[in-house]
């Protein structure tokens, strides 16, 4: 079973790979990052602070490209070109297929953003002068919040075509990342149903918020201790969730 | 032992902007068992296709069950003996042709050290070993059919289900593969493929089912099917007596030779006696049997009368 999910995986890895988007997006992020560069001489001051605002802001965004434009292509390509049927014929079950083209995907996210990462802490570094390990948890928080965003992509592509899964994964990006307000609007709504309703939505979707910490880690405000940890049980339950999600809706489809 | 086995099953596909249903597989109903060469046969849009989708699990039935080596064939372990070469295939264009034939090995979970052996020589087998390293996007037609036929051979499986493996192949691509299934059939593989071409049916299969419209109107091995009657006999002599021969109907002249055809065995003795008797010579005398594709005309035609029958009493 192992065996079949790191074959997936591997093999959706070295699509997106030799697949030449992908360096489109690096080559894109890198320019914006240096560009950051620019962009600085206009302040005074505050050099060091825009280039890291603007460089840690680029890679969460391009990371979130990449995730959900891979993402919501990655099972409604296969079964479009009809490289699907060859690779389902085999005794794979339809969730190993679905399981291993996630991590493939992360995989790749996980390179990316690494290489990304190299470029732009040593481009904090060269400006600093003092190696830049408190940028780290924001963007292991990053990843973090790439692997519950494929997740999401991947449910939606899982029974919705590409440009409809584009539109509902960007949407849940967006509402996550406000998903705060619920709790907050619950707490002061007087109508129970609605209580009921709003608190099931924030509980629902996936609060990005928490990933977050870009402003704190750039004015160097320490994280509460334990606070990287948690946020990663949340990611995996959530992605776990999501996943197997993914899962039943795909498990019975009609392959046609 | 059935290795496949369909019993009454019947599919609809959602067609046509508003997606309605619309029934594809009537009342499908076959065995193919252990060893043969069973020709899954009938024209485009029988649902030959969607049959062997239900069969590997791509489609669910909605009425009636399919059993692949005694088990559903939604299962995945159903499928660890079983290649497959869907129609018109179309590969991952970014891998190259090993590459393709070793990652589907690798989902078969096949050793490496295995999977590099099995891949050169089935590579060698199909032909393809010269372009093995070139990327599938620069592949032609008849190079996909052979890396597809490579890739559902890797497990080296105990029954090969090929979904049109002809179609739009030269003549040597053709013969390639007609070879390749005798080679397979020879070794003892249950071999199940579906055609419209019933030439290559004819020269290959053990046991045939026709399709058509969704319903296996006939099913019966291919013997049995062609040689149920001969249709006529043709018959021609040379340098006889025409006078002596006029009371049999003559079919053509082609200079100094004539042509007759007979429905029946005593027509054709009672034309021999004549021509012997008038010092002629016989030079040819061919029994003309049921062609599948004639046969396939004629059962497509029975058929579809019998739809207007029913759509008229209805």
């Amino acid at each position: 079973m192992i065996d079949r999910l790191s074959a997936i995986a591997v093999h959706t890895f070295r699509e997106a790979v030799r697949d030449r988007i992908l360096v489109l997006f690096v080559m894109f992020a890198v320019l914006l990052m240096a560009s950051s560069t620019v962009l600085s001489w206009l302040t005074v001051g505050s050099e060091l602070k825009i280039v890291t605002d603007v460089g840690l802001a680029a890679l969460a965004v391009f990371g979130m490209l990449i995730a959900v434009f891979i993402g919501i292509t990655l099972v409604h390509k296969e079964v479009e070109k009809r490289t699907i049927y060859a690779v389902l014929a085999k005794p794979v079950a339809r969730w190993q297929f679905l399981f291993g083209k996630y991590i493939g995907l992360m995989m790749t996210l996980g390179v990316v953003l690494g290489l990304m990462s190299v470029f732009y802490l040593g481009m904090v570094w060269s400006k600093g002068g003092v190696a830049p390990t408190h940028l780290l948890p924001a963007i292991v928080l990053t990843y973090l919040e790439l692997s519950i965003v494929t997740a999401v992509a991947l449910v939606f592509s899982s029974f919705t075509t590409p440009i409809l899964a584009a539109v509902f994964t960007l949407a849940t990006y967006v509402v996550g990342h406000l998903s705060w307000g619920f709790a907050d609007f619950a707490a002061r709504v007087p109508s129970p149903l609605t209580r009921v309703l709003v608190t099931v939505l924030y509980y629902g979707i996936p609060d990005l918020e928490t990933f977050n910490v870009r402003s704190r880690v750039v004015y160097e405000l320490p994280l509460a201790p334990g606070y990287v940890l948690d946020a990663t049980a949340y990611a995996a339950a959530y992605t776990a969730g999501m996943l197997t999600l993914a899962a039943i809706l795909f498990r019975r489809r009609d392959l046609v | 032992m059935a290795i496949v086995r369909f019993r009454h099953v019947a599919k609809s596909l959602p067609h046509g902007f508003w997606l309605r249903k619309r029934r594809v597989l009537h009342d499908v109903t076959l065995t193919v068992e252990r060893g043969e060469v069973y020709g899954f046969l009938g024209p485009n849009g029988a649902g030959k296709t969607t049959s062997i989708k239900c069969l590997l699990g791509l489609l669910t039935p909605d009425e009636g069950d399919i059993e692949l080596f005694g088990v559903g064939g939604a299962r995945p372990e159903a499928r660890q003996l079983v290649g497959y070469l869907p129609e018109q295939p179309y590969f991952y264009p970014h891998l190259t042709g090993r590459e393709l034939v070793d990652y589907f090995g690798r989902l078969f979970g096949i050793e490496a050290a295995e999977r590099r052996k099995r891949t050169a020589r089935l590579l060698e087998t199909v032909g393809m070993t010269a372009s093995a390293d070139n990327p599938i996007r620069q592949y032609s037609k008849g190079m996909l059919q052979r890396i597809g036929l490579a890739q559902a051979l890797i497990n080296e499986p105990e029954l090969v289900i090929l979904d049109e493996p002809m179609s739009g192949l030269d003549p040597i691509g053709r013969r390639d593969i007609k070879d390749i299934i005798v080679d397979l059939k020879n070794h003892g593989t249950t071999i199940f493929f579906s055609s419209h071409i019933l030439g290559d049916a004819e020269a290959l299969c053990d046991r045939v089912g026709l399709l058509f419209g969704g319903r296996i109107v006939r099913e019966s091995s291919v013997d049995e099917l062609l040689e149920e009657k001969v249709r006529y006999w043709e018959a021609a002599c040379e340098d006889a007596d025409q006078a002596a021969l006029q009371e049999f109907p003559l079919h053509a002249r082609q200079g100094q030779r004539s042509y007759y055809r007979f429905e029946s065995e005593e027509g054709l003795g009672n034309w021999l006696d004549a021509v012997k008797g008038s010092g002629g010579r016989v030079v040819l005398v061919t029994p003309h049997r049921l062609t599948l594709e004639e046969y396939f005309v004629d059962a497509v035609r029975a058929s579809d009368s019998g739809e207007l029958a029913e759509e008229s009493t209805a």
